[in-house]
Protein backbone atom coordinates (compact mmCIF):
# COMPACT_ATOMS: atom_id res chain seq x y z
CA UNK A 1 0.00 0.00 0.00
CA UNK A 2 1.12 3.67 -0.77
CA UNK A 3 0.41 6.85 0.67
CA UNK A 4 1.04 10.28 0.60
CA UNK A 5 1.83 12.94 2.76
CA UNK A 6 1.29 16.50 1.74
CA UNK A 7 3.30 19.47 3.94
CA UNK A 8 1.99 22.72 3.26
CA UNK A 9 5.02 25.52 2.81
CA UNK A 10 5.35 28.20 0.79
CA UNK A 11 5.68 26.27 -2.62
CA UNK A 12 2.03 24.86 -2.17
CA UNK A 13 3.27 21.69 -0.25
CA UNK A 14 5.90 19.19 -0.45
CA UNK A 15 4.74 15.85 -0.92
CA UNK A 16 6.41 12.88 0.28
CA UNK A 17 5.35 8.99 -0.43
CA UNK A 18 5.52 6.10 1.26
CA UNK A 19 4.72 2.63 0.46
CA UNK A 20 4.40 -0.45 3.62
CA UNK A 21 6.71 -2.12 1.72
CA UNK A 22 9.20 -0.16 2.62
CA UNK A 23 9.67 0.08 5.86
CA UNK A 24 12.55 3.10 5.74
CA UNK A 25 9.68 5.30 3.64
CA UNK A 26 7.10 4.55 6.62
CA UNK A 27 10.13 5.91 9.05
CA UNK A 28 10.43 8.84 6.98
CA UNK A 29 6.77 9.62 7.30
CA UNK A 30 6.88 9.16 11.09
CA UNK A 31 9.55 11.27 11.02
CA UNK A 32 7.77 13.78 9.72
CA UNK A 33 4.89 13.22 11.81
CA UNK A 34 6.89 13.50 15.09
CA UNK A 35 8.04 17.11 13.60
CA UNK A 36 5.16 18.39 12.93
CA UNK A 37 3.50 17.48 15.97
CA UNK A 38 6.53 19.35 17.31
CA UNK A 39 6.22 22.53 16.37
CA UNK A 40 2.19 22.46 17.38
CA UNK A 41 1.23 21.37 13.57
CA UNK A 42 -1.90 19.61 12.91
CA UNK A 43 -2.11 16.84 10.38
CA UNK A 44 -5.46 15.55 8.66
CA UNK A 45 -5.88 12.72 7.38
CA UNK A 46 -8.84 12.24 4.23
CA UNK A 47 -12.31 10.60 4.93
CA UNK A 48 -14.48 9.19 1.67
CA UNK A 49 -17.45 11.82 2.13
CA UNK A 50 -14.93 15.08 1.84
CA UNK A 51 -14.44 16.08 5.02
CA UNK A 52 -10.99 15.39 7.25
CA UNK A 53 -10.35 14.12 9.92
CA UNK A 54 -7.35 14.80 12.70
CA UNK A 55 -4.72 11.81 12.80
CA UNK A 56 -2.14 11.63 15.56
CA UNK A 57 1.38 9.42 14.91
CA UNK A 58 0.23 6.88 17.65
CA UNK A 59 -3.24 6.12 15.68
CA UNK A 60 -1.78 6.44 11.99
CA UNK A 61 -2.25 3.18 10.02
CA UNK A 62 -0.33 3.47 6.85
CA UNK A 63 -2.20 0.73 5.45
CA UNK A 64 -5.53 2.71 5.70
CA UNK A 65 -4.78 5.90 5.87
CA UNK A 66 -3.17 6.87 2.89
CA UNK A 67 -3.21 10.95 2.21
CA UNK A 68 -2.06 12.96 4.39
CA UNK A 69 -2.31 16.95 5.26
CA UNK A 70 0.12 18.73 7.61
CA UNK A 71 -1.70 22.03 7.52
CA UNK A 72 0.36 25.11 8.82
CA UNK A 73 0.31 26.18 11.97
CA UNK A 74 -2.49 29.42 12.72
CA UNK A 75 -2.57 32.25 14.64
CA UNK A 76 -5.39 35.13 15.22
CA UNK A 77 -5.02 37.40 12.37
CA UNK B 1 32.38 68.03 -22.13
CA UNK B 2 31.14 67.31 -25.82
CA UNK B 3 28.32 65.48 -27.16
CA UNK B 4 30.94 62.65 -28.07
CA UNK B 5 32.13 62.61 -24.66
CA UNK B 6 28.48 62.17 -23.12
CA UNK B 7 27.79 59.55 -25.59
CA UNK B 8 30.54 57.69 -25.04
CA UNK B 9 30.00 57.91 -20.97
CA UNK B 10 26.26 56.84 -21.44
CA UNK B 11 27.15 54.04 -23.55
CA UNK B 12 29.74 53.07 -20.86
CA UNK B 13 26.81 53.18 -18.22
CA UNK B 14 25.06 51.21 -20.43
CA UNK B 15 27.54 48.01 -20.60
CA UNK B 16 27.91 48.32 -17.15
CA UNK B 17 24.17 48.83 -15.80
CA UNK B 18 22.61 46.50 -18.29
CA UNK B 19 23.67 43.10 -16.69
CA UNK B 20 22.43 44.06 -13.35
CA UNK B 21 19.34 45.04 -14.65
CA UNK B 22 18.74 41.74 -16.90
CA UNK B 23 19.94 39.86 -13.62
CA UNK B 24 17.23 41.54 -11.71
CA UNK B 25 14.31 41.31 -14.30
CA UNK B 26 14.92 37.57 -14.69
CA UNK B 27 15.34 36.81 -10.68
CA UNK B 28 11.42 38.91 -10.32
CA UNK B 29 10.84 36.84 -13.09
CA UNK B 30 11.79 33.63 -11.86
CA UNK B 31 10.38 34.59 -8.31
CA UNK B 32 7.13 35.35 -9.72
CA UNK B 33 6.62 32.42 -11.57
CA UNK B 34 7.66 30.56 -8.29
CA UNK B 35 4.70 32.10 -6.33
CA UNK B 36 2.25 31.48 -9.73
CA UNK B 37 3.74 27.50 -9.44
CA UNK B 38 2.61 27.40 -5.50
CA UNK B 39 -0.40 29.18 -5.48
CA UNK B 40 -1.43 26.42 -8.60
CA UNK B 41 -0.34 23.49 -6.09
CA UNK B 42 -1.70 24.78 -3.37
CA UNK B 43 -5.58 25.45 -5.73
CA UNK B 44 -5.35 22.09 -6.82
CA UNK B 45 -4.32 20.43 -3.36
CA UNK B 46 -7.69 22.18 -1.85
CA UNK B 47 -9.74 20.89 -4.69
CA UNK B 48 -9.00 17.26 -3.61
CA UNK B 49 -10.03 17.91 -0.09
CA UNK B 50 -13.13 19.78 -0.59
CA UNK B 51 -16.69 17.58 -0.92
CA UNK B 52 -18.60 17.76 -3.97
CA UNK B 53 -20.74 20.59 -2.65
CA UNK B 54 -18.24 22.88 -1.32
CA UNK B 55 -16.54 21.74 -4.97
CA UNK B 56 -19.10 23.53 -7.04
CA UNK B 57 -19.65 26.19 -4.14
CA UNK B 58 -15.78 26.70 -4.64
CA UNK B 59 -15.62 27.02 -8.51
CA UNK B 60 -18.89 29.37 -8.52
CA UNK B 61 -17.90 31.75 -5.82
CA UNK B 62 -14.41 31.91 -4.77
CA UNK B 63 -15.73 30.46 -1.07
CA UNK B 64 -17.05 27.32 0.24
CA UNK B 65 -19.24 26.53 3.41
CA UNK B 66 -18.59 23.84 6.38
CA UNK B 67 -21.23 22.81 9.04
CA UNK B 68 -18.85 21.78 12.21
CA UNK B 69 -20.17 19.13 14.65
CA UNK B 70 -22.30 21.43 16.49
CA UNK B 71 -24.17 22.44 13.52
CA UNK B 72 -22.86 25.73 12.95
CA UNK B 73 -22.40 27.32 9.57
CA UNK B 74 -19.45 28.92 8.01
CA UNK B 75 -18.27 30.43 5.36
CA UNK B 76 -14.19 30.23 4.41
CA UNK B 77 -13.36 33.40 2.41
CA UNK B 78 -9.81 33.88 0.49
CA UNK B 79 -8.58 35.92 3.83
CA UNK B 80 -10.77 35.16 6.45
CA UNK B 81 -13.71 33.19 7.86
CA UNK B 82 -17.80 34.29 8.84
CA UNK B 83 -19.89 32.52 10.69
CA UNK B 84 -23.61 32.43 8.94
CA UNK B 85 -25.65 30.49 11.37
CA UNK B 86 -26.31 31.99 14.14
CA UNK B 87 -24.92 34.98 11.96
CA UNK B 88 -22.83 38.22 13.09
CA UNK B 89 -19.31 36.83 13.64
CA UNK B 90 -16.40 36.97 11.60
CA UNK B 91 -13.16 35.17 12.18
CA UNK B 92 -9.30 36.65 11.36
CA UNK B 93 -7.07 33.48 11.03
CA UNK B 94 -3.94 32.71 9.17
CA UNK B 95 -0.94 30.30 8.62
CA UNK B 96 2.28 31.68 10.97
CA UNK B 97 4.33 30.79 7.59
CA UNK B 98 4.65 31.74 4.30
CA UNK B 99 1.78 29.66 2.64
CA UNK B 100 -0.84 30.63 -0.77
CA UNK B 101 -3.78 31.43 0.37
CA UNK B 102 -5.56 27.83 -0.29
CA UNK B 103 -3.13 26.28 1.99
CA UNK B 104 -4.78 28.40 4.68
CA UNK B 105 -8.59 27.93 3.50
CA UNK B 106 -7.87 24.19 3.52
CA UNK B 107 -6.26 24.68 7.26
CA UNK B 108 -9.14 26.69 8.17
CA UNK B 109 -11.95 23.90 6.66
CA UNK B 110 -10.21 21.19 8.72
CA UNK B 111 -9.54 23.03 11.62
CA UNK B 112 -13.52 23.63 12.18
CA UNK B 113 -14.22 20.30 11.06
CA UNK B 114 -12.65 18.41 13.34
CA UNK B 115 -12.08 21.44 16.40
CA UNK B 116 -14.37 24.17 16.41
CA UNK B 117 -13.55 24.64 19.96
CA UNK B 118 -9.84 25.27 19.34
CA UNK B 119 -10.59 27.64 16.04
CA UNK B 120 -12.51 29.57 17.97
CA UNK B 121 -9.91 29.92 20.50
CA UNK B 122 -7.40 30.53 17.95
CA UNK B 123 -9.28 33.00 15.69
CA UNK B 124 -9.64 36.93 16.24
CA UNK B 125 -13.09 37.47 16.58
CA UNK B 126 -15.25 40.31 16.14
CA UNK B 127 -18.47 41.45 15.02
CA UNK B 128 -19.61 41.50 11.31
CA UNK B 129 -23.26 42.95 11.57
CA UNK B 130 -23.26 43.59 7.66
CA UNK B 131 -24.53 40.46 6.95
CA UNK B 132 -26.42 39.68 4.36
CA UNK B 133 -27.34 36.19 2.45
CA UNK B 134 -26.16 36.82 -0.75
CA UNK B 135 -22.76 37.69 1.07
CA UNK B 136 -20.30 37.93 -1.85
CA UNK B 137 -17.04 36.29 -1.97
CA UNK B 138 -14.61 39.05 -1.80
CA UNK B 139 -15.73 41.47 1.54
CA UNK B 140 -14.99 44.92 1.95
CA UNK B 141 -14.35 43.83 5.01
CA UNK B 142 -10.81 42.88 4.81
CA UNK B 143 -10.02 45.89 2.98
CA UNK B 144 -8.82 47.37 5.97
CA UNK B 145 -6.97 44.55 7.37
CA UNK B 146 -4.98 44.22 3.85
CA UNK B 147 -6.46 41.23 2.33
CA UNK B 148 -7.52 40.15 -0.57
CA UNK B 149 -10.24 42.53 -1.99
CA UNK B 150 -10.90 40.35 -5.20
CA UNK B 151 -9.81 43.94 -7.28
CA UNK B 152 -6.92 42.04 -8.53
CA UNK B 153 -6.77 39.28 -11.10
CA UNK B 154 -4.82 37.29 -8.65
CA UNK B 155 -8.01 37.05 -5.93
CA UNK B 156 -10.53 35.67 -8.23
CA UNK B 157 -8.50 32.86 -9.73
CA UNK B 158 -10.66 29.62 -10.79
CA UNK B 159 -9.44 25.97 -9.55
CA UNK B 160 -7.41 23.80 -12.37
CA UNK B 161 -9.78 22.65 -14.68
CA UNK B 162 -7.77 18.98 -14.82
CA UNK B 163 -10.04 18.84 -11.33
CA UNK B 164 -13.27 19.44 -12.44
Amino acid sequence: MTGTMHVADHQGDTTHTWDTADPRTVQEIEELFREAQATGRLVYRQTSDGSGEQVRLASWNPEEDTELFVAPRLAGG
Amino acid sequence: MTAATWRAAGLAAAVVLMPCLVIQLRRAWAAGARRRRARLRAEALLWTWLSPAQRRQYRARGWFEVTTASGRRYRILRGGVVRLDPHGSAYCIEATSQVPVADEMLANKLLLETNERRFLATAHHFPYRSFSSSLPSDLALWTSFGRATGDRPDDRRQPPSRNN
